[in-house]
Order: C-alpha cells, then sequence, then structure tokens
C-alpha cells in the first residue's frame, strides 16, 4: 500500500490505502480520543489525535503487523502526550491541577468531564514511566507484553512500574478519604 | 500461546491496579463518546490530503559550529586533556545560568575507593544484567535513522589557533545517524538541576535553531549498521571494540587500560546507535569477565530511576584521577547514563572529588526524519 495524493485521479492502489485507512481510523480514534482525554487538556486532545492518525498514515506502507497495529497505535499515541506535555511542562501541569482544586469527591459516573479532570490529575501524580505502564495498560487496554513492546523495555519492568504506580495511587486516593472524612 | 510467568504476575498486577482504580471510575478505558460521522470523515480527509509520507519531513537549516565538535569527554577530551587550557564562559548559546558542579550520586562506596578499585566484584551482576538483556523484546524500528536524545553536563572543548578553551556545562544534545552513515548532532544550552542532582523537565529550554551548535557530517563518517554489524560472542566483541579505539593503543595485548577501553567504545556506540537487546547482552558479558572494573552499588540516578553503577578505573592517558561510572537499567539491561568523578585537579581547580561530567539518554530509537523537523 502507499500513501494516497488528493487527484481526481489517484491509482487504484492509493484509493484503497485511503479506504482502508479510514476503516482504521473509524475502528480506533474514538477509543484513543478518550484515552488522550483522559491525559491532556481539552483544548489539546484534536491535535493530538491527528498528530497520532498522521503518524499512523505516514508509515502506512510500513505498519506493524496488524495484531500489533493497535498497540503501536497507543505507543505513539504515548509519544505525542509526552510531547504536549513537555511543551506545557509536565510538572507545571500538574501542579495547576493540583492547585486549581485538591482533589474531587468521586465523579458522578455519567459525568465524563469530571472524570477526565480527575484522570488527568491521577496521571499529574506520576513519575512519566509509571504514568506510561498504568495508562496503556489500565486505559488502554493493553497487555503488560504489548505494553512492554511500545516502551521498549521488559514485562518484569512494566509490571514493577505499574506496582509502584498502584502503591503511589493508593496514598494519594487514601489522602484524599481523610481528607474528606475531615471536612465532614 | 502460553502465559509466561512474567506475564502472570504482569496482569495480577493490573488487575489489583484496575480494581483500586475502580474504586474511583477510572478502572478500565474511557467509554468512547458518540461518532459524529460527518466530523470523523473531515478529520480523515484533513489527514490523508496531506503531503505523502514518502518525502522527509523539512530539516531546519542550523547554523553550522565553527569549530570541530567536541563530545563528551571520551576519546576527544583524552587527547584534549594533555593541552594547557583555560576555564572561559560558556560557548553554547546564552551565558550559563549556573556554574556550580552536578551533586553527586548517592554512592554506598566514596569515590576514591571507587577509583583504586575497592568496590566488589562484578561479574555476578553484570552477568545477570546479560540475562535482562536478553529478554528484553525491543520496539519495532519505525524508520532507518537512528536517534538519540540525551541530557547531559558535558566538558566543552575549543579549539583556536593558539589557545583550548573548556567550560563544563548543561547540555541537550541530540542526534541522527542516517542509513548512509551521514549524521547530524545539535546541541543546546540545557536547564539546571533539582537541589537532588535530578534532571528537571519543567523549565523552558530555548531550542530555537539559533540557539543550537550543530554539525552536519557526511555520508561515510559512521557505520550505522555497527550496532547490527558487532558480533554477539563475546570474546569476538572484545576484540572488536578494543580495535575500534586502536589510536589509544587500546588493541595492544594486555593493555593496562583495557577496561577504560571498553568503557569509552561502549559509550560511543550508545551515544549515537540504536543497541538492540542481544548486544547490551553480550556487552555485559564482555565486561563481567574483564578485570579492573568494580561493582559501585545501585543508586538512584538523575532520572529519579533505580540504575546499577559500575566503576572504571583511570587510564593512563588520564592526567587526573578520576573514576568513570556506567549506569544500567536493572529492569532492562540497558544503559541508563554515565557519570565521571574528577578526584582533583588543578586545571579544573578541583579540590574534593567533584561530578565533572554525566549523560542521559532521555529517548534513543529509530526515526525516518534526519534532524530536528518544523512543527
Amino acid at each position: 500500500m502507499s500513501a494516497g495524493g488528493d487527484d481526481a485521479g489517484e491509482p487504484a492502489a492509493a484509493a484503497s490505502a485511503v479506504a482502508a485507512f479510514g476503516d482504521l481510523y473509524r475502528e480506533v480514534a474514538p477509543g484513543l480520543r478518550a484515552f488522550v482525554r483522559r491525559q491532556v487538556p481539552e483544548e489539546q486532545v484534536d491535535d493530538v489525535l491527528a498528530e497520532v492518525f498522521l503518524v499512523v498514515w505516514q508509515r502506512w506502507s510500513g505498519l506493524p503487523a496488524p495484531e500489533r497495529v493497535r498497540p503501536w497505535i497507543y505507543g505513539v499515541a504515548r509519544n505525542k502526550i509526552r510531547h504536549a506535555h513537555s511543551q506545557r511542562g509536565r510538572t507545571a501541569l500538574g501542579a495547576d491541577l493540583v492547585a486549581a482544586d485538591a482533589f474531587v469527591h468521586a465523579p458522578d459516573p455519567a459525568d465524563g468531564l469530571a472524570a477526565d479532570d480527575r484522570a488527568r490529575r491521577l496521571v499529574a501524580l506520576l513519575p512519566e514511566a509509571e504514568a506510561d505502564a498504568m495508562t496503556l495498560t489500565i486505559w488502554g487496554g493493553l497487555t503488560a507484553t504489548e505494553a512492554a513492546r511500545e516502551l521498549g523495555v521488559s514485562v518484569t519492568a512494566v509490571t514493577s512500574r505499574l506496582s509502584r504506580a498502584r502503591a503511589r495511587l493508593a496514598t494519594a486516593l487514601q489522602d484524599e478519604l481523610d481528607r474528606d472524612g475531615g471536612a465532614r | 500461546m502460553t502465559e509466561t510467568p512474567q506475564e502472570r504476575r504482569a496482569r495480577a498486577e493490573i488487575d489489583e491496579l484496575a480494581v483500586l482504580l475502580d474504586g474511583v471510575g477510572l478502572g478500565g478505558p474511557a467509554p468512547a463518546a458518540a461518532v459524529d460521522d460527518d466530523a470523523m470523515q473531515r478529520e480523515i480527509a484533513a489527514i490523508v490530503g496531506r503531503r505523502p509520507a514518502a518525502e522527509p519531513a523539512t530539516v531546519i537549516p542550523l547554523r553550522r559550529r565553527r569549530s570541530p565538535w567536541s563530545l563528551a569527554a571520551g576519546v576527544a577530551a583524552a587527547v584534549l586533556l594533555a593541552v594547557g587550557v583555560t576555564l572561559v564562559p560558556s560557548q553554547l548559546g546564552d551565558p550559563p545560568a549556573v556554574a556550580a558542579a552536578p551533586p553527586m550520586l548517592a554512592y554506598p562506596i566514596d569515590p576514591e575507593s571507587l577509583a583504586a578499585g575497592e568496590g566488589a566484584p562484578a561479574t555476578d551482576e553484570l552477568t545477570a544484567l546479560a540475562a535482562t538483556a536478553a529478554a528484553r523484546v525491543d520496539p519495532e524500528p519505525t524508520g532507518t535513522v537512528q536517534h538519540t536524545l540525551s541530557q547531559s553536563w558535558l566538558l566543552s572543548v575549543e579549539v583556536d589557533d593558539d589557545t583550548t578553551t573548556m567550560a563544563v556545562e548543561p547540555t541537550i544534545g541530540e542526534t541522527w545517524t542516517a542509513e548512509d552513515g551521514s549524521a547530524t548532532f545539535v546541541q543546546w544550552r540545557g536547564p539546571g538541576l533539582a537541589p537532588s542532582g535530578e534532571l528537571v523537565f519543567d523549565q523552558t529550554v530555548d531550542t530555537a535553531p539559533d540557539n543550537a551548535a550543530v554539525d552536519l557530517l557526511p555520508a561515510g563518517t559512521f557505520d550505522a549498521q555497527q550496532a547490527a554489524r558487532l558480533s554477539r560472542d563475546p570474546v569476538q566483541l572484545r576484540a572488536e571494540l578494543l580495535r575500534s579505539l586502536s589510536m589509544l593503543g587500546c588493541d595492544l595485548p594486555d593493555s593496562p587500560n583495557a577496561a577504560v577501553c571498553l568503557y569509552l567504545a561502549i559509550t560511543d556506540l550508545a551515544d549515537r546507535l540504536v543497541l538492540p537487546a542481544d548486544l547490551d547482552a553480550a556487552l555485559w558479558q564482555v565486561l563481567a569477565d574483564e578485570p579492573g572494573l568494580t561493582l559501585a552499588g545501585t543508586v538512584t540516578d538523575r532520572l529519579g530511576e533505580g540504575a546499577v553503577a559500575l566503576a572504571f578505573p583511570a587510564a593512563d592517558w588520564d592526567s587526573d584521577p578520576l573514576v568513570r561510572v556506567l549506569l544500567i537499567d536493572p529492569s532492562t539491561g540497558s544503559i541508563a547514563g554515565r557519570e565521571e568523578v574528577t578526584l582533583s585537579s588543578e586545571l579544573l581547580d578541583i579540590d574534593d572529588p567533584t561530578v565533572t561530567q554525566f549523560r542521559y539518554d532521555l529517548s534513543v530509537g529509530w526515526t525516518d526524519v534526519t534532524g530536528p523537523s518544523q512543527g
């Protein structure tokens, strides 16, 4: 397959590539958008998503094997999210989110915006290595093996990062419960 | 496919974390919003309507450095330290904000003892690291250009007609090594360190082209396939690595500097190339059998991660007593970073052990661009 052009007389192969790309986009983009929305501010989500799929389109002739495409796309998304964080200043972002309002109460599951906001606060508490492992597996649905491949680390490394993330988040969530209990 | 014990443990950890996050409604993938077909069609059209991927991304034309490139201490500084020097302000872009030496990593053994080879033997640790590296699964290459992004404190050396000047300065560096052996090296002034000595990532760094120092090296400068071509047999690999530094006499029989030579050869590779898992495994097996280097313990590196520290004795060409430390990530068996501690130096006006250099790779991988790109 080759990347398509935009001429009316584009070759059949290019048209086929465009169609296949469109199918992949429709299949993956909605879930990926939700994944990204939990990690970057709302105003950056569209840009990050577009950058991810631009990479997918540019790599179209050399995509991984079909069963590895989705994990690979999430790996690309992780890189783009990191880039968005570094441009914004990851620590500054976390500080903004924490300073603006300490942890909100458990959001109404029907309130997607509040859930995304809370997700961003939690991710900002984690070092990047732990955040990558957690988001790819828990929110991205990748297996540990898939996440390890996309992160370029061993499965054991992913396990240890998840363990550390769990300890950190457990402490943070307990602190929140204690604060809520003290406020009543 | 049968689940391995490592995968089983990982799955259990994922399940536990999911239960924890489920308590706050975040224990799984976020629900996807309702699909707007028209909006999605517009998004798809916008992406496929862009320039085809066959053309490389535009590389920003950068100002070429006037003087020869000076890489991290390695070979260049080993030779240049023999020349009389004068400390001068930074040669990179804006003046340095901080000139203080980085805080020392918390080694369990003091640097003087490390330099004297009093650390524990490193054989068992290196053998274990080799096994870890051998088990590592590397991501598939997404291009043919090898890219590294690093943050360092480097000894910068500039050679004029009649003077050689040096400064230790925080630096961000990127390298792109293409298939044909051409390379682009770019350096910018880096941010200072946290008081703990850890790298910081939340300071704005001006990576505008005007503030970059760049070298564009032509095709054939490097062997881009070197990492793939090196032998994986430890004996043969050792010989190849030492031969690569024959200009320092590293290939001489019974060289007293063999351990340091291996350090320099390995770090030179890692500075520019993507080292695959099986090569890392072979490298640690080479070092496991090498006398002279010792274990400097497990330390927290400047990325806040645990690392196995290996201490290498000074070479007989080093004009000052120093110890070189290679840091290896125990979870992957890949290089995490490296540090150099100078114990004393009249030249650099150092009376106590001082970190005079370090480097940490923030990103190493394959790409399809050959330099900084637009946007």
